[in-house]
């Protein structure tokens, strides 16, 4: 039956090697087509995940400039560098939710001056916001970073 | 004759097998198509909601509003004022513009906020880690299944203050 096939396939012009061939082109089409569906469903559902990520993140990031902004301007900072960390810790532990803190307080030559945190294992990725703070005429860059577990 | 007919049979049936397999992965195949669109627009929904909700919680705790002065005006003008903000500096809110917040009319605020029919509720609650007290508010609490919360950290008369901003979902 099969050499039947060849033979007809032969006096058509495809001959032995157009019958392997054309299994041939078939196998790489199909192959083609599985995977160009699989990418595009690979990348639907890579997809899915990464809007969630960066909205976090960007929710994160907010909540770490808010955090670094309010100790910064009720004086938490400046009272915690003068040896004084009460208020500075209570506010960390009313805000951190489920996170990590750590403050550091970095003097003009990128020296930490003063660092605070939470206490807990810092662990996950983290986020940071930067600011100035003044201390005594003097000018620190505040850097505090989130967390997240 | 009956060779052929016997080899013909299993011809059918090998194709028909074949065909209905063929249909099975292409239905499943549309299947997952389908459920994978169908989350997507979801994501994208919420993604929308998401970055609505950053911008407002943004605007409200750093920005004095456009004009700076909206909460002096007389009675509240929606084409007038073109940005809320609550802040008199960035995190640091002040009082005379939380009180024009309160007193405003919910469709207005929604308006301005650009929530369209969506439903929200904002609040400013003092000493959140114990005994919440709730300084201010504006919107609508409702007990919907799905909500999305903003939270800000700002100061309010030099005492920390946190703001709430729920969006509820299918509005």
């Amino acid at each position: 039956m099969l050499n039947r096939v060849r033979k007809r396939l032969f006096k058509q012009g495809l001959g032995r090697a157009g019958f392997t061939g054309n299994s041939g082109i078939i196998l790489t089409l199909d192959a083609m087509v599985a995977l160009v569906l699989a990418v595009v469903l690979a990348t639907a559902i890579l997809s899915l995940g990464q809007p969630v990520e960066s909205g976090r993140d960007k929710a994160l990031y907010l909540r770490a400039c808010d955090i670094l902004a309010v100790a910064d301007k009720a004086g938490y900072i400046q009272e915690a560098m003068d040896g004084d960390p009460t208020d500075l810790d209570v506010f960390f532990e009313d805000v951190r939710s489920n996170t990590c803190l750590s403050l550091e307080v970095l003097d003009s030559e990128d020296e930490t001056e003063f660092g605070r945190d939470t206490g807990c294992e810092e662990i996950g990725y983290h986020i940071q916001c930067q600011r100035s703070v003044i201390h005594e005429g003097e000018n620190y860059i505040g850097r505090l970073r989130i967390w997240h577990m | 004759m009956v060779r052929m007919r016997r080899r013909a049979m299993v011809y059918t049936v090998d194709m028909m097998v074949s065909v209905i397999f063929f249909m099975v992965i292409i239905a499943s195949m549309l299947w997952v198509w389908g459920q994978s669109q169908n989350a997507i627009s979801q994501y994208d929904n919420r993604m929308e909601r998401m970055e609505k909700l950053i911008y407002i919680g943004q605007s409200l705790v750093t920005t004095s509003g456009r004009p700076a002065n909206w909460h002096e005006s007389g009675p509240f003008d929606s084409e007038g004022v073109k940005a809320l903000g609550l802040a008199h500096s960035p995190n640091e809110l002040s009082h005379g513009r939380l009180e024009r917040l309160e007193s405003m009319e919910y469709e207005d605020l929604r308006i301005i906020l650009g929530l369209g029919a969506q439903d929200f509720h904002i609040s400013i609650e003092h000493n959140w880690s114990g005994e919440s007290v709730i300084l201010y508010e504006a919107g609508q609490h409702l007990d919907a299944q799905q909500i999305m919360v903003a939270e800000r950290f700002a100061l309010l008369n030099e005492t920390p203050v946190r703001m709430r901003i729920r969006l509820y979902e299918g509005g």
